[in-house]
């Protein structure tokens, strides 16, 4: 067993028992923003009660983007330090913020369908731009499963999630580049929202922010302890066939 | 309506978050049987050596 065994095997119990920390305040926040998002902000004034699906809609969104750049920061590292322990966070952290566009993608609709009188606007940049940022990740990661294990396949991941990350800034761009129906809330003079939206939806980012940063360190995590298993049953196999 | 929605919703995240400690205790227990296991590997090898 060599000395990287032994230091995956440590960063996984360490990241283990930080994320488990960190569901407390995780459960805590998520609970005070669904009371913040239901109860405590008011009820907007044109779209009614529909619009507190906002609160969830851009706090998973933020969380998402922050997830892409976790995926660039640990490309460039890996191919700064060629270890695989960076392969795995870029990989945690797109399947993780997968899960979070998906919510964005979802909740979308929801909330287009009365506000907009249709469920997915072919046509709006915003909405294009997130559909184009959700296929290059999915694609990421059939790219992951196609290629055999090894420095190959990391340096070619680290390459697609590095230019993968140049969707980001167009996606929040979009709606001040080009016509959209997507309204701009926060602009370069402030957040256009009243007081009590602007708190619910400061929260509920933050809420999920730290979720998506748990579930990043669980699944790190995992797929660590997946490496370490792949690595003692190649190296019992050549001990065998030795 | 909308304090029943809080409640649901609240009823759900709480599955989620149980199912979530669940995982993590889960995989907390397997990296310490990996790290039995290779540890036992790693006297194994020395007795080889020996």
């Amino acid at each position: 067993m060599d000395q990287s065994t032994r230091r995956q095997l440590a960063l996984a119990g360490g990241f283990l028992r930080v994320s488990r920390w960190l569901m407390i305040p995780v459960y805590l926040l998520i609970a005070t923003s669904l009371y913040g998002a239901f109860l405590y902000a008011p009820t907007e004034r044109v779209m009614g009660e529909v619009q507190r699906i906002f609160y969830f809609h851009v706090g998973t969104a933020f969380a998402a983007f922050f997830a892409f750049f976790i995926v660039f920061v640990a490309g460039i590292l890996y191919l700064i330090r060629r270890n695989p322990f960076w392969d795995q966070v870029a990989a945690a952290s797109v399947e993780v913020g997968l899960l979070f566009t998906t919510i964005v993608l979802t909740t979308g609709p929801i909330w287009a369908r009365p506000v907009w009188n249709t469920w997915f606007p072919w046509g709006d940049p915003r909405v294009m731009t997130t559909l184009v940022l959700w296929l290059i990740y999915v694609a990421y990661l059939i790219l992951r499963s196609s290629l055999p294990e090894g420095d190959r396949k990391y340096k070619f991941c680290a390459v697609f999630g590095i230019i993968g990350f140049i969707d980001v800034p167009i996606v929040w761009m979009s709606i001040r580049w080009w016509r959209t129906i997507h309204p701009v809330v926060i602009t370069s003079s402030g957040a256009n929202l009243e007081t009590r939206m602007l708190q619910v939806l400061i929260l509920s980012s933050i809420a999920c922010g730290l979720l998506l940063i748990t579930l990043i360190l669980t699944r790190t995590a995992m797929r660590l302890n997946e490496l370490v298993v792949d690595q003692v049953t190649q190296e019992a196999y050549e001990r065998r066939v030795a | 309506l909308n304090a029943y929605l809080v409640a649901g919703y609240l009823a759900i995240w709480t599955l989620i978050f149980f199912y979530l400690l669940f995982l993590q205790k889960r995989q907390q227990r397997l990296t310490q049987r990996l790290r039995d296991l290779t540890a036992n590997l790693e006297e194994k090898e020395d007795q080889y050596t020996v």
